[in-house]
């Protein structure tokens, strides 16, 4: 019988397969969803940034003790857990904040590049992985084992690559999915800021990747991956580079008080003209360490770091936080304050910040007295500055989680939020201080190199290492308690945002069901709906007048 | 473009249309940034590397400005071809889009073959000091160039299922900017790497 008859009296309809839902580890894996996305690169760099904290904390330790728990070489403790804290947690933080929150704030129903962004998240977790095992068996950064080493190489380019994919549809959402009347200049503060950041990041960490290919074509022992680290890729967390990690923080700590005051920040255009004037004193691979291959040597050497550029390059970052801070503290102290986790992050992570840039005036300092007046150490100062940053990037995306926290889980969880938050600020900034406060002391003779001195030392930073990581795990906690709480009531939506991320339901309906975006003629178009028809930029001028 | 009225989160509102997108020509922008940038670094580093080597780098290697020169004009050529393309879409102009694209392509295609050539002729190794500097500033750009050609196909795709038109033209300007970068850092490579040697 041919196969185009059909049998008399076989009319029926055919068997068709039951539609099956995918299961939650499907929908996760399978998502191009920016909500399920965002979450998991929130909560994946909690893990992982809490885990890094905790290697930074027994790296200290160890290095006072002859590094009987970790083995291996104290460079190779410290660089390592450095890079994973950078790496897998503070920057990818700030990117799932940025994936899940900037599409709801442009009133966009999805990210753009949906497709590359799950890749980068897929790719960042397994670059973690690799780094994790690179580091084990005695690679990471600095490791003895060339073959290890250069898996290690290999993870943190595939880290960088994925963050950086991440970025771009993060950036390409802020420009090209706002709705007709969100100018640039309307964008929110946090939005602006990933904008900024993106750019900073995408420079900076297209000069680590061109770090890691070297290390690749040359086939690299570990000794020359070593050396290949301190001059082409290390430059990410020193100064000037290592402030892109504060960018998104400053517009985190804009778009909270804006809230916490329920009014306009004055002066918007400012904002964010400061915000930019910081990124743009963040781009930092000119200052890298000169390489130094063909002569042999390897160890650290800050020439940009010794000019007068350097010197204002990094002061001026400075004058744009504390103008910040003038500009949300005239924001706020006409409201009535009530004090929440995020109302404490957005200062926190600002003073955090100035710490920041108060060691690398030291380290500006140093190039006009250097072997005259004063002989800091320009090495320790550079960490400091870096432990300093990285905190003031926990500070701010914890807060964030916090204040964002009903959009991201579905219910808020403050009372947990403000010790989190406390103890990353206490943890993170008391860890920058004793890097300060440790050079001064060498370089006035308090301090020695003795075995006693440096055992104080390790140990006091372990502790101070074990207090960040306390802060990020209860972040966690606090995180992880809020999601599995389910759904909160929608008639208990906080009606109080200014922004459009407030306009959705808590949490936004997956793959942007339902979304609706108002007309918008300001930064705050939810505060104009409630002011009424004489508001958005109109009222804004007037205020500002 | 009409507003209409919605409710959301209790609210009404008039809701606002969403613009043209062009969030093609803007990724590739972004994405071509960063390329730019590691190419650009490892030019410096390799400007840096032959400071330091003076006058043994590359003694043992010849390397003819013609060949290289043949490569840049070969891109340059591609310039021309590639705005061709962007201008004959934006006009809804497909035979002209395909031939122009077709044409970049070859160029582009030929200018991978005369990169092999030139390796060949030069004759660095990998082992020799300035190998792994030279191999990574040219064959990272070489690999730039063929992620374009890559997504040029993709684009000739799209335009022969004629999802590009002058009312969507982002894919083509999409990748004409990736191109564009690859011939500016091209003649920055040739200048740096072959004209100074």
């Amino acid at each position: 019988m041919a196969l185009t008859e059909t049998r008399p009296g076989a009319q029926q309809q055919p068997a068709v397969a039951p539609a099956t839902e995918p299961g939650s580890i499907e929908r996760l894996i399978g998502s191009g969803d920016h909500l399920i996305i965002g979450r998991t690169f929130i909560v994946a760099a909690l893990i992982f940034g809490m885990l890094s904290a905790l290697g930074l904390a027994i790296a200290g330790i160890d290095a006072s003790a002859e590094n009987i728990a970790l083995g291996g070489s104290a460079f190779n403790n410290w660089n390592t857990a450095l890079v994973a804290i950078i790496l897998t947690g503070a920057l990818p933080m700030l990117i799932g904040l940025g994936v899940y929150l900037v599409p709801l704030q442009v009133g966009s129903p999805s990210i753009s590049f949906p497709r590359l962004t799950a890749l980068s998240l897929w790719a960042w977790l397994i670059g973690v992985l690799i780094f994790a095992v690179s580091f084990v068996t005695d690679g990471g950064i600095g490791g003895t084992d060339s073959d290890a080493a250069r898996l290690g190489n290999l993870a943190v380019g595939l880290m960088v690559l994925a963050l950086l994919g991440a970025t771009v549809s993060v950036m390409t959402t802020v420009v090209s999915h706002r709705p007709v009347g969100m100018t640039l200049a309307r964008v929110p503060l946090f939005s602006w800021s990933m904008l900024i950041a993106g750019f900073v990041w995408i420079l900076n960490g297209s000069a680590v990747l061109a770090g890691v290919v070297l290390g690749e074509v040359a086939k690299a022992d570990a000794s020359g991956l070593a050396a290949n680290y301190q001059t082409m890729i290390s430059q990410l967390w020193d100064a000037p580079a290592i402030y892109m990690l504060a960018i998104p923080v400053l517009g985190i700590a804009g778009d909270v008080t804006a809230k916490v005051a329920a009014r306009r920040i004055s002066a918007y255009g400012v904002a964010q003209g400061l915000i930019a004037v910081f990124g743009v004193f963040s781009f930092g691979v000119w200052a890298a360490s000169s390489r130094a291959v063909t002569s042999g040597a390897w160890a650290h050497n800050p020439v940009a770091q010794q000019t007068v550029v350097f010197a204002v390059w990094v002061i001026v970052p400075g004058i744009a936080v504390l103008g910040l801070l003038g500009l949300y503290a005239d924001t706020i102290r006409r409201s009535k304050l009530r004090i929440t986790a995020a109302g404490l992050a957005g200062p926190m992570s600002l003073l955090l910040v100035l710490g920041g840039v108060l060691a690398a005036v030291l380290q500006a300092v140093d190039t006009f007295g250097k072997g005259t007046l004063i002989g800091f150490d320009v090495v320790q100062l550079a960490k400091a500055q870096t432990l300093f940053l990285v905190a003031a990037a926990f500070c701010g995306a914890v807060g964030g989680t916090a204040f964002w926290g009903e959009k991201l889980w579905g219910h808020s969880s403050d009372s947990l939020a403000k010790p989190s938050v406390a103890l990353v600020f206490a943890g993170g900034g008391l860890l920058g201080t004793l890097g300060i406060v440790g050079t001064i002391a060498v370089a006035q003779g308090v301090l020695s190199d003795s075995d006693s001195d440096s055992r104080v030392y390790g140990i006091v930073f372990g502790v101070l290492a074990a207090l960040f990581t306390f802060g990020l795990l209860i972040a966690l906690v606090s995180a992880l308690g809020a999601a599995s709480a389910g759904h909160a009531d929608p008639a208990e939506d906080d009606q109080s945002g200014l922004t459009l991320e407030w306009a959705v339901a808590s949490p936004p309906a997956p793959e942007g069901a339902g979304f609706t975006v108002p007309a918008v003629s300001s930064p705050y178009p939810l505060l104009d709906l409630r002011e009424g028809p004489e508001s958005g930029d109109t009222a804004s001028t007037k205020e500002a007048e | 473009m009409a507003e209409s009225s919605a409710a959301v989160a209790g609210r009404t509102y008039d809701t606002a249309p969403m613009p043209r997108r062009r969030e093609m020509l803007f990724g590739s922008a972004f994405a071509t940034a960063g390329a730019s940038m590691l190419i650009v670094v490892l030019v410096a580093n390799y400007l840096i590397e032959r400071t330091a080597g003076g006058d043994q780098w590359l003694i043992n290697n010849q390397i003819p400005l013609t060949q290289p020169t043949m490569q840049l004009i070969t891109l340059g050529m591609s310039v021309v071809t590639m705005q061709w393309a962007v201008y004959s879409i934006s006009r809804d102009d497909r035979y002209h889009t395909y031939m122009a694209i077709g044409i970049t392509m070859l160029l582009g295609l030929a200018f991978i073959n005369q990169t092999t050539f030139l390796y060949r002729m030069a004759g660095i190794t990998i082992e020799q000091p300035e190998g792994p500097l030279f191999y990574a500033v040219t064959g990272g750009h070489l690999v730039m160039i063929a992620l374009a050609l890559v997504f040029m196909v993709l684009v000739l795709f799209r335009v022969l299922a004629g999802q590009y038109s002058s009312r969507m033209p982002d894919g083509v300007g999409a990748v004409a900017i990736l191109w564009y970068a690859g011939v500016a850092l091209y003649a920055l490579i040739w200048f740096a790497v072959y004209v100074q040697k």
